[in-house]
């Protein structure tokens, strides 16, 4: 069909399909800003457009349905790569994050601006209404229209957005614009999507129905024989190559438990088959023809089905070590369709009990500790699976070149990657290039290689380019989520509140594969302890494999869970001691130079080593917060059924993983002294980039335009072990400073030989300039003096960052809610978030961090959960049903707060920000809604429905 | 999947089309639920009536004439529409949603809940629509009943008296979230006593249902304690458990929204149809 649609302000005339989707006709004709992340349900609002200046969702219109209309995209007002007053809002209030959400937010905000000139807080959370971020926690899109709408009448207009820090310093600690938000807002190809040839096949997979079950017989001969169908990959077929999907560093401390295919299934929406064809359109009905025959076992679904006696067996294979391995081990008994388990070392797990890991230590004496006690408080807490829901789902593009394989791709372990691909395809790493593009949305989700393979392989046999995203369903299913897990706490204490003992018992639910299987709960227990100091301490871990969804690593990585338990059980501790649960923790946490000998035995599969706290904003961060919180007073609602209730916990994280991960970055003068900065980091949206410009330009007295930045390709940047556990800032950040460190050596060095002066007497200033004690010479002079001749040159420099020390990020979180005793609603009055990572090197983003993080950790605790029938399937695979906080969900009254502290081993003195603030929301949500009600809500989310039921009213 | 898409000019048109079509077809309005990939019509033909004269709303001294392709964003920003219908409006899920989606759409797509449904059916609008060849007028729980169901053309809602007081509510699980239940309640307040009062509930049956029980237990009598309204409503719904909440938690939650809903009304608060 014909239509006509004003669009952007250009009469335009289009070939459509009757059924066609608008939001796929303005992809395929480069209006790419319209993004997909709900699959046409119109849940999510990433494909907002403007017709006729409404907002509205272009996944829900047919194509025919504006013939005739007026229809504008955000890149009607990013003409001449000009930001709008808008877009320019967005980028300088620090609210572009990952930036897939972006265009349709900055589009609901010009629509919003076009009916209100200065608009209200409600009518800012109505315009906002429909557009899904992960990322941001909405809080600073507040701000963002309220700069907008200034800059409307004044385009000059500058605000102040965020507390600066370090007064010696010029670009750190100070706001400044995100160096990639201008083309995110402007809504310019970034993504794995963008990047896709025009000729480039389409992989879909066949997913299991059942949660546990064998392939007895599988029968793909229709399917290839239809037209268009390029490949199809079954465990007939696939590479006989063990391995594991996490994408941590070698050895991986989880086992290598399943390969691309096998003829058992482990959970539903487990792969049974691919298809590589000409067309999406193709590639459905081809996964139609394949014809599959399960004989079906019975499913595995929580850790008490996983460790009874005579359960079913998830993995009942045939068992290797490549190092380690105990004696006697008994194979005997093991069944072929199982495969193997390849431990690179153990981790003590017991494959015919169902367990997937296993890990025990601790310090003191326990049993000691007990018989010191005077209250012993013993409480079992329970968390619910919980998706990453990043709004750009899993996605690859892979193809050939030269020989070689490219792989674009949407993740957090570029090098990761590069390794597994190699080791599943039997092919060298250096026939392999990863390349990041920027991520629509991480979360931990991405930091294992879910699709990546799978799309690689069938490139290398086939030749051809093949793109793969997941649906918004496979994101439930066969992504990443957050392991279920059981905590017992047991707690010894003195009438005073001394703790004398703390055993932590966690039986976590790992999944169908064992990724992340005893990391993740280990740090339930790592991330948790270490807050509270007390001579006698045990865990327990055990890490069970089941049928539910897949589970992994997600945002805190187990730290939420366990700090969910140890500190709601410290609340419950401070009730039972009728004592102030502020002044309990007062007694009991930890304190800048404490010693930490529990993390001797809490190294991630290896042993760990004590630390002294190096620096800790505790101390002021629970000074300022109770302040704020006005905690101790009593607040009333002036409604008979609502009361008031505050809560509080404390919070920590890592910064990396000291002794194991490791960052490289290199430099290179250009001729006009301006530099190239090659960074391993892996930005997702959290304002990596941002911050390794800023380590290189600080240190050289340059200003941030001044660096240019390549990150993440695994063909041109040095290695990065990758984004996770925290260390992107402390460990990318630090070699992207001591990369800019040697390189203003070698400035220095041939500036000295130029000016005639010793390089003692020479100084670094601002801009681009040595200055000497007789003269000075500019950066310019210098490259081109390097690159005559007669010079040395154009000087290049590297720099790595590997440490044993480990700078513990901090916070105090408080809230306030208002609790309804006749609906069981929860209302979130008030919550703020204070948190020690050091200098903020980029503070608006480093507060839109804890936004996100704690918005996130808000959703699991009130609202997000995966439901399973008895079956395995997940009943809420989609953002419909799985209730995901938007905008109109954040506390009434919100606030993040940077407390500052100067750590000695950071790159100028930071620490982490972003998994911390994850932490807190489900304890001391949980502590607030026992202090307005007096019920304690020990498994989360705390729905309106379980909040009624603990209340007796069901 | 949509393989035709049908542009009729008149209602006649529109209406011979579909019953020439019969299930192949589905009408198009604003296209939140037929488009969606969740609710979506997985027929071949959509009969798009975008040009049909079916906008608008009026007001006249008897009633407000809300055209079936008024979108729901229209209804609530349109100066005469009573507040009550507009606070109804405003429930539905977000903006995005409510730019586009349309009145006749959320009557015609028989939700459950339909945000709409229970403040019209409180109101006692009726619904103008057209089959091939008639016209008729129902009432809002007759179409609702239809088997066959005829394509709206426009909603009719009576002026009420100035002693009737009407209230809405709906409970969802987060702001933006599809209604999981909803009430409408009109009453006549004389004095301290409730007359011919109208209960309408969403989210406990098929579609929205008038609660009869509930209406003659309130009739001509002191407004009642919640919780008694509570039990009453709970005796006479049967919700269906589902992954949005157990039927028991339903049942209960529907209580309290009818009781605070009908509390409301009686107070006469803000969301009044005067």
């Amino acid at each position: 069909m014909k239509i006509s649609i004003q669009l952007n302000g250009v009469a335009r005339q289009f070939d459509a399909e009757p059924g066609e989707r608008l939001r796929d006709l303005l992809q395929r004709e480069g209006f790419i800003s319209a993004r997909n992340g709900c699959d046409g349900q119109g849940s999510c609002g990433s494909c907002a457009v403007l017709l006729d200046r409404r907002l509205v969702n272009s996944c829900l219109l047919l194509a025919p349905q504006v013939d005739g209309r007026e229809l504008h995209t955000v890149e009607y007002f990013s003409s001449n790569r000009e930001l709008s007053a808008v877009q320019s809002a967005f980028v300088d209030s620090g609210i572009v994050q990952c930036g897939y959400c972006t265009p349709a937010m900055v589009l609901a905000v010009h629509e919003l601006l076009s009916r209100f000139e200065q608009p209200t807080r409600e009518q800012v959370k109505d315009a906002l209404s429909g557009v899904f971020c992960r990322c941001t926690g909405y809080e600073q899109v507040y701000a963002a229209v309220d700069l907008a709408s200034r800059r409307l009448k004044d385009p000059q207009f500058k605000a102040s957005i965020a507390p600066e820090f370090r007064n010696d310093l010029r670009v750190v600690g100070k706001v400044r614009p995100k160096v990639d938000g201008p083309a995110l807002a402007r809504g310019e190809s970034a993504f794995v999507e963008d990047r896709v040839p025009a000729n480039a096949c389409h992989l879909k997979m066949l997913r299991s129905p059942h949660a546990h079950a064998y392939i007895s017989s599988i029968d793909t001969r229709e399917a290839e024989a239809m037209p268009g169908v390029v490949l199809v990959l079954t465990h007939k077929n696939c590479p006989d190559v063990y391995y594991n999907q996490a994408g941590q560093g070698f050895p991986e401390p989880s086992p290598y438990d399943r390969k691309m295919f096998g003829p058992k299934v482990r959970h539903v929406g487990d792969r049974v088959a691919a298809v590589v064809t000409e067309s999406p359109a193709i590639a459905q009905a081809a996964l139609d023809k394949i014809k599959v025959e399960y004989e079906v076992l019975e499913p595995v679904l929580t850790v008490e089905d996983a460790a009874a006696d005579g359960a079913p067996l998830v993995h009942n294979s045939a068992v290797e070590y490549v190092i380690g391995a105990p004696e006697g081990l008994d194979n005997s008994g093991a069944e072929p369709r199982d495969g193997k388990i390849i431990y690179q070392f153990p981790i003590h797990a017991d494959p015919r009990k169902n367990v997937a890991a296993r890990v025990e230590g601790g310090i003191g004496e326990i049993d000691r500790g007990f018989a010191e006690a005077e209250v012993i408080l013993e409480r079992e807490y329970e968390t619910a699976q919980v998706q990453c829901t990043p709004v750009e789902p899993h996605v690859v593009c892979t193809r050939m070149e030269a020989g070689r394989l490219v792989i674009h791709a949407s993740t957090q372990v570029p090098w990761h990657i590069r390794r597994i691909v190699a080791r599943v395809l039997s092919i060298p790493e250096n026939k392999i290039r990863v390349i990041k593009e920027r991520v629509g949305g991480g979360f931990g989700a991405k930091q294992d290689i879910v699709l990546e393979e799978v799309a690689a392989y069938c490139t290398w046999v086939t030749g051809r380019g093949v793109f793969f995203r997941f649906n918004r369903e496979e994101e439930f299913i066969a992504a990443r989520t957050r392991h279920p897990i059981k905590v017992r706490v047991k707690l010894g204490a003195q009438k005073d509140g001394r703790l004398t003992a703390i055993l932590m018992e966690v039986k976590a639910n790992t999944g169908p594969y064992g990724s992340h299987c005893l990391t993740v709960p280990m740090n339930a227990c790592s991330k948790s302890l270490p807050l509270l100091l007390c001579e006698n301490v045990k865990f327990l871990v055990t890490s069970y494999y089941s049928n539910i969804p897949v589970t992994g690593a997600y945002q805190g990585y187990g730290a939420p869970q366990g700090s969910y338990a140890l500190q709601l059980a410290m609340a419950e501790l401070a009730d039972e001691l009728r004592m102030d649960h502020l002044e309990l923790i007062e007694k009991n946490r930890v304190r800048d130079g404490s010693m930490l000998e529990i993390l001797k035995c809490l190294g991630e599969g290896r042993e760990g080593t004590a630390q002294r706290v190096s620096s800790c904003g505790l101390g002021p961060a629970l000074e300022k917060g109770s302040k704020m919180i006005r905690w101790g007073a009593r607040e009333e609602s002036g409604d008979p059924d609502v009361r008031i209730g505050k809560g509080l916990a404390i919070v920590q994280q890592g910064s990396g993983l000291p002794g194991l991960d490791s960052a490289n970055a290199a430099i290179s003068m250009l001729g006009d002294g301006t530099f190239m900065l090659l960074s391993g980091g892996t930005d997702l949206g959290t304002g990596l980039d941002t911050v390794t410009t800023k380590m290189a330009a600080e240190c050289l007295c340059t200003a941030m335009e001044d660096i240019a930045l390549i990150a993440a390709d695994t063909d041109v940047t040095p290695f990065d072990t990758g984004a996770y556990a925290s260390s992107g800032t402390y460990f990318s950040g630090g070699a992207a400073l001591n990369a800019a460190l040697a390189m203003k050596e070698k400035i220095l060095a041939i500036a000295a030989e130029m000016l005639d002066e010793p390089q003692s007497d020479l100084q670094v200033v601002f801009r681009s300039t040595i200055k000497g004690k007789k003269g000075s010479v500019s950066y310019q002079d210098i490259a081109r003096y390097a690159e005559t001749g007669i010079g040395c040159g154009l000087p290049s420099a590297a720099g790595r960052f590997i440490t044993d020390k480990a700078s513990f990020p901090y916070g105090a979180h408080f809230c306030e809610v208002a609790v309804n005793t006749r609906t069981g609603d929860v209302r979130l009055r008030k919550y703020y978030a204070l948190q020690d990572c050091g200098t903020p090197i980029n503070p608006e983003l480093a507060l839109g961090q804890i936004y996100g993080g704690v918005l996130k950790s808000i959703g699991h605790s009130m609202w997000e959960e995966m439901i399973l029938d008895e079956k395995g399937r997940c009943l809420n695979a989609d953002l419909l049903d799985y209730r995901v906080p938007m905008i109109g969900d954040i506390p009434d009254d919100f606030r993040a707060e940077l407390v500052y502290t100067d750590d000695p081993f950071g790159p100028y003195g930071s620490k982490s920000v972003s998994e911390i603030s994850c932490n807190g929301a489900a304890p001391s949500i949980a502590a607030a809604i026992h202090d307005a009600v007096g019920i304690w809500m020990r498994k989360w989310p705390f729905t309106p429905e379980r909040i009624l039921r603990q209340l007796g009213k069901l | 999947m949509i393989k035709h898409f049908h542009r009729p000019e008149t209602v006649d048109e529109a209406v011979r089309l579909k019953e020439q079509l019969g299930n192949q077809a589905a009408f198009l309005a604003g296209g939140t639920e037929v488009n969606s990939s969740t609710f979506g019509f997985p027929g071949e033909h959509v009969i798009n009536l975008a040009a049909l004269e079916l906008s608008g709303i009026r007001v006249t001294e008897s009633e407000v004439i809300v055209g079936a392709l008024c979108t729901i964003a229209e209804l609530t920003e349109t100066a005469g529409v009573p507040r009550c219908v507009q606070a109804a409006g405003l429930n539905m899920v977000n903006r995005n949603i409510r730019n586009v989606a349309t009145v006749g759409g959320n009557l015609g797509s028989g939700k459950s809940c339909g945000d709409l449904v229970p403040v019209l059916v409180a109101l006692e609008a009726v619904l103008d629509t057209a089959s091939a060849g008639a016209t008729r007028t129902v009432s809002v729980l007759e179409y609702l009943e239809l088997e066959s169901k005829p394509l709206i053309t426009q909603v009719r809602i009576p002026k009420v008296d100035a002693n009737r007081r009407v209230a809405v509510g709906n409970y969802t699980r987060t702001s933006n979230d599809m209604s999981i239940l909803t009430a409408a309640v009109a009453l006549t307040r004389d004095g301290e006593r409730i007359r011919d009062p109208i209960v309408a509930a969403g989210g406990v049956a098929r579609h929205v249902v008038r609660l009869k029980g509930v209406e003659g237990k309130l009739s001509d009598r002191e407004m009642p304690d919640w919780e008694q309204i509570e039990r009453w409503v709970a005796e006479e719904i049967a919700p269906m458990s589902d992954v949005r909440g157990s039927a028991e938690f339903k049942r209960y939650r529907s209580g309290v929204l009818v009781a605070t809903t009908v509390e409301r009304a009686y107070r006469g608060e803000e969301e009044g149809a005067r």
